[in-house]
């Protein structure tokens, strides 16, 4: 079924919109640290535009849900929800580890382990093959603590920001990356190539249920009586 | 017009619906106190994450209550600022960008203008000019206030806000957070003749407030004179005494300065019961207040300073960026 779905993803530094039917047609892709609130909205509408689509013909929006940034991963959530409210359509919300996998496997990988800087000495992480199916839960913990499950014959791919932030710990022989993705932050094309796979089986979501995953929890501390 | 309002500025997730016609057609919230009650005071991280969950589900829930279609709306309005950056991130989110997606304008409104605003909600409101005391957990500002946008702060607190004083004071009792209510309550049983609290920069000319030496005293006080029950309700009182006088002396002021006879009382503390008998009581003034349900952060005040600047001919914002800190003097009439 032909179904114009557009995704978004602004859980890390990047900020990046893909929109399509089939496959994704249009894109954008910017490094913005600080700037995901003031050009969003005005990536979204230069996709569209190239497209020659109204605003109010999308089907379905995905986005990335995290893990990443929390206030990057509220901003991700945020805008999907409004934009499905306001559209009346489904939102599909995609983990940001998956999407960064999916890039390596666009690229002829077939088993990767994403690691991406969690600051605090720790990497958001889960190890994923072809799919992308997770073969681990998503985790946040220390590099040191990073394990790649046991498949026989695989050749594992590392992809994002943990590689180059603990390149030691994570490239150490033990964990067997035989070598590095160069793309660290996620891109929405394949947010919205996961989103699309998704919708194709048939699964879609309530607006409300487009929840952030953090994975770190431990956020504030009670105060001593 | 009708207009969605959304306010996330600290810890409530407020959503309401205004219309020209109809007036307040809906408003829902949702109060995030008990979230923050064990650490003493609002975290702002759980403050963001509790919005996010919150605010599609009150969209939704608004919208029903008030029998209105998305579509039917002409406007969103949500709190641009001031207040905490990340909550204030996620109202603007979603909001501006349910606005784009109906293609209707999207305003980014001032958190304090829409407190000042708020009596207007009620069927007794006031015309301008009037005077506005905004009294709350993180402000205390006396303004006045000539139209939409036309504010003028005749005096503010130079340190801590009046809500923020109760809340330190509750925290040195052994009370709950938040602080007015649960000071407010203990209070009524106790002495106000046992203790005098000093009143803060009212024996010199000006209309600004200082509250940080309220909390110092009753530090003081209530180390010397022990911790019975008896004491802290006395404790209370004098400092709810020596509060709600410095409040009433300030605004009699403001009155008198300005030659206005219409006093607007906001915020949350705007709630405490002795400072509304004390304000009822001033000579040739007519007081005005929100109802309850609005002196503390809410939905319903953001729609309505959104419906009033929107009407008034001002556009929406393309962007969501928030301005955590925002000068309510660096407001303008709306520019149609």
């Amino acid at each position: 079924m032909s179904h114009r779905l557009l995704a978004l993803d602004t859980t890390t530094p990047a900020c990046s919109v893909a929109a399509g039917e089939a496959s994704p047609l249009a894109w954008r892709w910017e490094h913005l640290p600080q700037g995901h609130s003031d050009r969003l909205l005005g990536m979204i509408e230069a996709v569209l535009a190239e497209l020659g689509w109204a605003r109010s013909s999308l089907d379905a929006v995905a986005c990335c849900r995290g893990p990443g940034s929390f206030t990057g991963v509220r901003i991700s959530t945020g805008v999907a929800q409004g934009l499905a409210l306001g559209l009346g359509v489904p939102v599909i919300p995609v983990s940001t580890l998956a999407t960064l996998a999916a890039s390596a496997f666009a690229d002829g990988e077939s088993h990767v382990l994403v690691a991406s800087d969690a600051r605090k000495g720790e990497v958001y992480w889960a190890a994923f093959e072809r799919g992308p199916t997770m073969l681990t839960a998503e985790r946040v913990a220390p590099p040191s603590e990073v394990r790649l499950p046991t498949v026989a014959g695989a050749v594992w791919c590392g992809v994002g920001t943990g590689f180059s932030a603990y390149p030691e710990v994570l490239q150490a022989p033990a964990t067997a990356i035989a070598r590095i993705h160069a793309r660290e932050l996620p891109d929405a094309r394949y947010c919205w190539s996961i989103a699309r796979a998704w919708m194709d089986a048939g699964s879609d979501t309530d607006p409300s249920d487009a929840v952030p995953v953090y994975l770190r929890d431990n956020v504030a501390d009670k105060p001593r009586r | 017009m009708r207009v969605l309002g959304v306010e996330t500025s600290c810890d409530e997730t407020g959503v309401a619906v205004y219309d020209s016609e109809r007036g307040l057609m809906a408003h829902c919230l949702h109060s995030q106190s008990d979230t923050h009650a064990v650490y003493g005071g609002v975290v702002p991280e759980l403050a963001s994450r509790d919005h996010i969950r919150r605010i599609s589900p009150l969209i939704q829930e608004v919208l029903a209550r008030a029998g209105s279609d998305r579509h039917d709306l002409d406007a969103l309005a949500y709190t641009r600022g001031p207040g905490l950056a990340g909550a204030l991130l996620v109202g603007a989110s979603v909001a501006r960008s349910m606005a784009w997606a109906l293609q209707r304008p999207g305003l980014g409104v001032h958190h304090m203008e829409a407190h000042l605003l708020a009596p207007m909600l009620e069927e007794q409101a006031p015309s301008f000019p009037f005077v506005a005391l905004l009294v709350s957990g993180g402000h205390t500002m006396l303004v006045r206030v000539d139209g939409v946008g036309r504010y003028q702060v005749l005096g503010q607190s130079l340190d801590d806000a009046a809500g923020e004083a109760f809340d330190k004071t509750a925290k040195l009792l052994g009370l709950s957070y938040p602080g007015g209510p649960a000071v407010a309550s203990l209070a009524n049983t106790g002495d106000p003749q046992r203790f005098r609290f000093p009143r803060p920069m009212t024996d010199r000319p000006g209309l600004d407030f200082s509250f940080s030496g309220l909390k110092t005293f009753t530090a003081n006080t209530a180390q010397s004179a022990g911790e019975d029950e008896a004491t802290r309700a006395d404790l209370a009182r004098g400092f709810e005494e020596a509060m709600v006088d410095t409040l009433v002396t300030k605004c009699r002021r403001a009155l008198a300065e300005t030659g206005v006879s219409r006093l607007v009382v906001a915020g949350g503390v705007g709630a405490n019961a002795r400072l509304r008998e004390r304000l009822d009581a001033l000579d040739a003034t007519e007081v005005f207040y929100p109802r309850i349900d609005f002196c503390t952060d809410n939905g319903a005040m953001i729609a309505y300073a959104g419906h009033a600047r929107l009407s008034a001919g001002e556009s929406g914002d393309n962007d969501f960026n928030v301005t955590p800190r925002w000068d309510l003097a660096s407001l303008t009439a709306p520019a149609a």
